[in-house]
């Protein structure tokens, strides 16, 4: 072990809740904006509220600018004294007290006079420029104006580490593309380290600089946003990022896939377990068996027919499955429609190929 | 005539039986204020007896409902918490005066605090203070019948609150007790007031559980129920004013908790 002084979050967060387990690692530096992305269900919120002291841990160890917070054991420090900043998805301001209030409530909280806690909090409610909002309720506030809010009231209380649950989720689209745009530069700004959960990848890749994946209580992949979108290695985030993932064994060029089905890449080098990326606009779709120099070229059934507005989207039974994106010109001009069987062309290049991360 | 849509009518029996019920809850009350002696209410009212009455109901009331709000809030808050050992059985031993007879209220009251009882002889032996037979023992009476109305009540106002705002005061690092002050108890005040005004309301009308452990003298247990039942043998148009004047404090009481009470509770508002 180091002793060199660490700051932002380092933790190993081990909590079990009946049969779910969470076992996850996360370190988030000074002046970083950590994303956890997830399917509901995978453990993100449990991971926060473990981070925040609302959960004691199972087991692992939270480390915060140096100090221990919790380590599974005897050290447990109570939620008020972590300075640890928690934002829920529903922002969840006090209805009773004006916004002014909510946020002067953490520097009150902290033992400050009434008047102290007051310039503190107009102080952040102008640096999120909404100092107008001031004398308002909670209950008239629009969503993004509830959010800056409830960011200013977790600024204001001087955080070392800011944790946010589906910051944008309850937001309608417009609002929220204007949001999160703006929370991005707030958190640069703040420079509090930030852990934020989603399962929304744009959310993720817009406002983090580092994602962690998580599914099923385990962290399957960590990167920065374009790793993660360039090399996905799970099915889930292939999805999320709008590539089919396959996996498969890698000897000489060939790709043994594990749903069936073979394909050449351009790498001879990589051997043993791999994930092929592919891009569901570089696979060629054909009515008849296709000449040219792709060397992947296989027989497939169209399954769906997807409108994804400007290009749609055939999901084809091979094997492989793939994933093909085309012009509305050529579902018209090749008959592209569900049932069609249609000949697939791949070139070797094309696929992005990657040891498997959890392959064997 | 608006025009009816057909399943709005009530079938013959049901209106009938209906008819029959809300009558019966009605007339009783009619029938007390036809009787009211309105010409002569002033001095009914201001006969020494009622004002002896009327004063120590106001007094002994407003302290039983002033503890009901101090401890029945916190046991309230208590009960409202996740799970505990025992809490079902806390919960239904509190409320459990809400059905138990008030007379036998009473009688349990004396076996607790009556001079030979198990506190009692201890409150007597060390401190001189006997309950019993006096004014305190009024409003002790009061307020055991009155308290679970605020405890229910309030309870319920905690449990549907939302329990993250709590979560989110003590990340800004809050105390539990100014997480109680500052967010737990102003989300509930409307149910505080409501369940304070109950608890008043019931101390008010308290009868069974203060005429058997406090006894029934004029200008010192002598409250308006029991001036009422006292009246009814000597003075009954004094008997009929007081209770058309306690009558009255009811309606005033159900018109300040219509929410409540009328069916017209406007939808809460969620933050």
């Amino acid at each position: 072990m180091t002793t060199v002084p660490v700051h932002g979050l380092t933790a190993e967060v081990v909590v079990e809740r009946g049969t779910f387990r969470l076992d996850a690692t996360l370190d988030a530096p000074a002046g970083g904006v950590v994303a956890v992305l997830g399917p509901n269900g995978s453990g993100k919120s449990t991971l926060l509220a473990a981070l925040a002291g609302l959960l004691p841990l199972g087991a692992g160890r939270i480390e915060l600018d140096g100090a221990v917070l919790d380590d599974g054991g005897d050290t447990f420090v109570a939620p008020r004294r972590r300075r640890i900043g928690l934002m829920f998805q529903d922002y969840l301001l006090f209805p009773h007290l004006s916004v002014v209030d909510n946020v002067a409530f953490g520097p009150r909280s902290q033992g400050r006079s009434r008047a102290d806690a007051r310039t503190t909090a107009t102080e952040a409610l102008r640096q999120l420029r909404i100092e107008d909002l001031a004398n308002r309720r909670p209950a008239s506030l629009s969503g993004g104006q509830a959010q800056r809010v409830a960011l200013a009231r977790a600024l204001a209380a001087e955080p070392g580490l800011l944790l946010m649950d589906e910051p944008l989720a309850a937001l309608d689209v417009g609002t929220r593309r204007e949001v999160r745009t703006e929370l991005r530069r707030q958190l640069a700004t703040s420079g509090v380290p930030t852990v934020l959960v989603t399962h929304d990848p744009v959310d993720a890749m817009v406002l983090a600089d580092q994602l962690v994946v998580v599914e099923s209580g385990r962290v399957v992949q960590r990167g920065t946003p374009s790793e993660v979108a360039r090399r996905p290695a799970s099915e889930y985030v292939g999805a999320l990022v709008g590539l089919t993932l396959l996996r498969g064994d890698a000897t000489d060029g060939t790709v043994a896939l594990a749903s069936g089905g073979q394909l050449q890449i351009a790498e001879r080098s990589l051997s043993g377990a791999v994930l092929v990326a592919v891009r569901p606009e570089s696979v060629g779709v054909h009515r008849e068996h296709p000449e040219g120099s792709a060397r992947n070229v296989w027989r497939g059934k169209i399954v769906d027919v997807t409108d994804l507005h400007g290009r749609i989207r055939l999901d084809v039974v091979g094997p492989p499955d793939i994933a093909v994106d085309v012009t509305a010109a050529a579902v018209a001009e090749l008959a592209l429609t569900h049932g069609a069987d249609v000949w697939l062309s791949l070139k070797a290049t094309e696929p992005d190929v990657y040891a498997d991360p959890s392959g064997s | 005539m608006t025009r009816r849509r057909v399943g709005d009518r009530a079938p013959a029996v049901i209106a009938v039986l209906a008819a029959v019920g809300a009558g019966f809850l009605i007339v009783p009350l009619v029938a007390l204020a036809a009787r009211a002696p309105w010409g002569s209410m002033t001095s009914a009212l201001t006969s020494p007896v009622s004002l002896t009455a009327a004063r120590l109901s106001l007094v002994t009331t407003a302290f039983a409902a002033a503890l009901s709000l101090v401890f029945g809030v916190p046991l309230a808050w208590l009960l409202a918490r996740p799970g505990f050992r025992g809490q079902t059985l806390l919960r239904a031993l509190v409320v459990l005066p809400l059905v138990l007879p008030p007379v036998v209220g009473g009688v349990a009251l004396l076996a607790a605090f009556g001079r030979r009882g198990l506190l009692g002889q201890w409150l007597y032996d060390w401190a001189g203070v006997q309950l019993p037979f006096s004014t305190a023992g009024v409003v002790v009476a009061e307020t055991f019948v009155a308290m679970p109305f605020l405890v229910l009540t309030v309870e319920a106002a905690l449990r549907g609150s939302d329990r993250r705002l709590e979560s989110v005061a003590a990340t800004l690092g809050a105390s539990p007790f100014t997480v109680f002050r500052r967010v737990s108890l102003p989300m509930v005040a409307p149910a505080i007031v409501a369940g304070t005004v109950l608890a008043w309301a019931r101390a008010l009308g308290e009868f069974g559980a203060t005429i058997t452990f406090a006894g029934n003298f004029p200008g010192r247990t002598q409250t308006i129920p029991l001036a009422v039942y006292s009246a009814l043998e000597s003075d009954r148009s004094a008997a009929i004013a007081l209770s058309v004047l306690m009558m009255g404090v009811s309606l005033l009481i159900l018109v300040a908790l219509r929410h409540r009470f009328l069916g017209t509770m406007p939808a809460q508002v969620q933050p």
